[in-house]
């Protein structure tokens, strides 16, 4: 146990996160440098392309973490270069003739990231320039023309690295950049008159009057309309227009006697600001009445602010998605028949042609291979990142890489028609459709405009009967002071900042009704694999001759399958190791030659039956040690391991015991969730003995636990949760979830899974694992409790104000306090509630036994020898 | 008091300069990236990496 405890001390080189027992044991015994030890291959791979690149400083920064964590495994789907026609469209020729390109770039996680990168210029020959905006993840680079091969170089430089990178459609994200732009100007330009404005408008209350200082005081007057009428005509002018459209669309709806649409919360804004203005116009003008100049311009620089705040954490989650789903190439290289190559578009392709995908591209639609064959990764579609061999006569689908070989895929779906063309249609749809939540406070705000209305007509006649004068600038005060922009701020406001803050910690909601059903949520699904578990078999038991491990680590290194590779993961690839491969058998294991030792590494019978007579029992220590073994093998295999065997020179030498372990933080997470109220279940296709055993670690009750289903099974369940009125939140990882997932209220889809089941998905979490899921329930939470709150507040605000107005209580001076201090204060109160604050969540979470777990699978690695 | 005809345009050139620095530099995208520049004043001042370093 005290080795356990040392363990437990372990952080990876890499990445930062606990080593499991079995890394921990392999990379200190075979690389010799005992200090380090890595999490999983991935990062070891990449600790060494930094060191042999002399870029060790990346540590000295990168301990300052931005985002989640480090993806612990690189797996890089970068094209191997850019086509010339993407060159030609995107990049920009600079003044000395080198070229600009914007690219999108994935994995960025800390400040060590950012310095990496931007060393580009020192380690790609020709490349001038490389600046990274981390919080976009957008990287331009800049390189010699002349240097055709720099564009690949650069992108293979950034591989190695496990960033993925590809090239941005330009002018999607010029058009997103200017809009910004325009908006940005517009709030810092509204805030510069707004505030001379106040600054005038102070002087007025403070004494100056027109009886005092008649010229000054007339002068102020004009300088302050001047200065309104521009932030009223070029600062809200969107608002304007927008109330202008919603009330030209009601009234077309009532003459067609479709009853009134509801007025979006623009309306009554819009109207507030022109009454306050065109009154105050009036009153400067004949020198009679209350000037509301301070108070309009106020309130247009505020709920400019709270637009602005709001698009922008919005847009930032939205583009994020975009170009993680980026998968497709804009080119395509089609056929003639008369076997001339040509360019095209991807929308001038049509089924029936034949295009060629050469190696390292990804396919442009879905079709048959014609000819040649390619080791294709279709991670794209099933999550998985093993190539698998294709050739004449297989299906290919759009978004599938050609890992090597060049194939001809005679096309039978382009663009729109291909299997992921419908989902990403499916997600512009759903992206286009405005949040159910943001309709109701828009209803809310035609409602407020009709109440306003009443009660301003109402007070302006009660009290323009004994006073024209009064009732009219009763009526006004009640126009201007009430504030809708509050009401129908708030919701939105909230969900932006929400869906933003979550994004920064790897949570990707692609929906802002996503939030809402979230909060609602009644139960929470988890598909067993990859979901609960690593995903992945590791080597959790072992038992035997430490060296012999090695050496079998050496030679499954040499082999596909999962299993070998898991053996290759825990003992280090040896690459100093002559290794010789003799046989491998699929399902059986593998036999060959380590450093001139015959090694035997397989299933147990297989392993027993090759060494048959060659066993040699002569030696008395051996035989003990072969009775050891197969004692071994006896008990791992009750415990529902998967046995693997290893033999050296003709004789037992060691057992492993493999299984795909709980994730460590599992059992906490699922403890917060039933603390929050939502009942955890797990539908998995595995066997019932494996999710039996997660299912007791976890402490479910057996009902709320099914193993061994089908999709359709997953769907029928999902939909019967469903259509029984429960609020349903799906988690999962592969293509055959993609189905369930959609059906559920929300569908939650971890990276690393398919392409397709984070494209099927609401939510998408990178790098963050299963916290991501209790993050995800909390701060929508969270969220929905501060939507509430501020409508609450605007509701409160508004009420106290129009009844003080009406009550002829509200002058100008109030005005100009009170309005814009509610905006404001709203903005604050919505920025200061830290939903998905970055502070570890598992310290909100109720201390949870966890330690069981890891016992549990240390006592695996801790057996040993 | 009329020494606020004077102050009062002159405070309005001010916050007219003011608005075109910040117009400018909206244009230049000075307000686009955020967290970036914050990380990368703890590199070293060339951007160079040094070998020599420890």
């Amino acid at each position: 146990m005290t080795k356990a405890n040392t363990l437990k001390e372990r952080e990876c080189a890499h990445c930062g996160e606990p080593v499991p027992a079995s890394m921990l044991e392999s990379s200190s015994a075979d690389t010799g440098d005992g200090a380090l030890c890595f999490c999983c291959v991935g990062c070891e791979a990449v600790y060494h392309a930094l060191h042999e690149a002399g870029f060790d400083d990346f540590y000295r920064f990168s301990a300052i973490p931005v985002g989640g964590r480090l993806q612990s495994k690189p797996s890089v789907t970068t094209p191997a270069t850019i086509p010339a026609q993407i060159l030609a469209k995107e990049a920009t020729v600079c003044e000395d003739g080198s070229l600009e390109l914007m690219l999108g770039v994935d994995g960025i996680h800390c400040a060590g990231c950012v310095w990496l990168i931007e060393q580009m210029p020192h380690a790609v020959e020709g490349v001038h320039v490389a600046r990274l905006d981390m919080g976009r993840g957008r990287l331009t680079v800049r390189w010699d023309a002349a240097r055709e091969e720099a564009p690949s170089e650069l992108l293979a430089w950034l591989g190695r690295f496990g960033y993925e990178a590809r090239p941005l459609d330009g002018s999607k994200i010029e058009g997103h950049d200017d809009s910004d732009r325009a908006m940005l100007r517009r709030v810092g330009v509204t805030w510069a008159l707004a505030g001379n404005v106040m600054l005038l408008s102070a002087a007025h209350y403070s004494g100056l009057d027109l009886e005092s200082a008649p010229t000054i005081a007339r002068a102020s007057h004009w300088l302050m309309l001047i200065l309104t009428t521009i932030a009223l005509f070029y600062g809200a002018d969107v608002i304007l227009r927008r109330a202008w459209a919603a009330v030209a669309a009601s009234a077309r709806a009532a003459l067609a006697g479709l009853g009134a649409a509801p007025l979006s919360v623009d309306v009554p804004l819009a109207l507030g600001m022109l009454i306050g203005w065109a009154s105050s116009a009036h009153a400067t003008i004949t020198g009679v009445g209350d000037i509301w100049l301070d108070s309009v311009a106020m309130l247009i620089a505020a709920v400019l602010s709270a637009r602005w705040v709001q698009v922008r954490a919005g847009r930032a989650a939205r583009q994020r998605a975009e170009q993680l789903l980026a998968i497709l190439p804009q080119v395509a290289r089609r056929l003639s028949p008369d076997g001339q190559v040509e360019e095209v578009n991807l929308d001038e392709l049509a089924p029936g042609e034949l295009v060629e995908v050469r190696a390292g591209e990804v396919c442009p639609a879905d079709g048959v291979i014609e000819y040649g064959e390619a080791a294709l990764q279709r991670g794209v579609m099933t999550g998985e990142s093993r190539l698998e061999p294709a050739s004449i006569g297989d299906m290919i689908e759009a978004g599938v890489l050609a890992a090597d070989g060049s194939i001809h895929v005679r096309v039978q779906a382009a663009g729109d028609a291909t299997r992921l063309g419908e989902l990403m249609a499916w997600i512009d749809e759903r992206g286009s459709k405005r949040a159910a939540l943001i309709q109701q406070a828009d209803r809310l705000g035609g409602w407020f405009v009709l109440a306003v209305l009443a009660v301003a007509a109402i007070a302006g006649i009660y009290w323009g009967m004994s006073d024209v004068t009064a009732g009219v600038s009763i009526a006004v005060a009640i126009l201007v002071v009430s504030c809708p922009c509050a009401l129908g701020m708030a919701t939105p406001l909230a969900l932006a900042l929400a869906t933003g803050r979550a994004a920064s910690r790897g949570i990707f909601i692609k929906h802002d009704d996503t939030l809402e059903a979230c909060a609602s949520a009644d139960v929470v699904i988890f598909d067993k694999t990859g979901t609960l578990t690593r995903g992945t078999p590791r080597v959790s038991e072992r038992f035997g001759d430490a060296r012999a491990m090695v050496l079998a680590g050496a030679l499954a290194a040499r082999s596909t399958h999962p299993i070998a590779r898991a053996i290759a993961d825990a003992f280090g690839q040896n690459h100093r190791a002559r290794v010789e491969v003799l046989e491998d058998r699929p399902g059986r294991g593998v036999r060959g030659i380590v450093d001139g030792e015959q090694v035997f590494v397989g299933r147990p019978e297989w392993v027993i039956d090759a060494l048959g007579g060659q066993a040699s029992m002569s030696v008395k220590e051996d035989a003990v040690r072969h009775d050891a073994i197969l004692a071994r093998c006896e008990d791992y295999k009750v415990a529902g391991s998967t046995v693997v065997m290893i033999a050296v020179e003709g004789r037992l030498a060691a057992v492993l015991g493999l299984e795909d372990a709980l994730r460590p933080e599992a059992f906490a997470i699922i403890e917060g969730i039933r603390a929050m109220g939502v009942r955890p279940m797990i539908l998995s296709g595995d066997h019932v003995g494996a999710v039996e055993a997660i299912r007791l670690q976890l402490g479910l009750p057996a009902e709320d636990v099914y193993a061994g289903l089908t999709p359709e099974d997953k769907l029928s369940i999902v939909d019967e949760l469903c259509d029984s009125g429960a609020h349903v939140v799906m988690v999962g990882d592969g293509v055959n979830d993609a189905a369930a997932l959609q059906r559920a209220h929300v569908g939650v889809a971890m990276s690393g899974g398919a392409h397709l089941a984070l494209a099927a998905a609401d939510v998408f979490l990178t790098g963050e694992g299963l916290r991501g899921v209790a993050s995800l329930l909390e701060g929508s939470r969270d969220v929905m409790t501060s939507v509430r709150r501020n409508i609450l507040y605007a509701l409160g605000y508004n009420v106290v104000g129009v009844t003080i107005a009406a009550l002829g209580g509200v002058t100008p001076l109030i005005a100009a306090i009170a309005m814009p201090a509610s905006s404001v204060v709203l903005l604050i109160m919505t920025l200061l509630h830290r939903t998905f604050d970055t502070s570890d969540t598992s310290a909100q979470l109720p201390a949870a036994p966890s330690s069981k777990i890891e016992d549990h699978a240390r006592a695996g690695g801790g057996a040993l020898l | 008091m009329s020494i606020l005809f004077v102050l009062v345009p002159l405070a309005l050139i001010l916050a007219t300069v003011a608005v075109i620095g910040f117009i400018w530099a909206v244009g230049r995208g000075e307000f686009e990236d955020l967290e970036t520049p914050a990380v990368r004043v703890i590199f070293e001042d060339d951007g160079s990496f040094k070998q020599d370093q420890r």
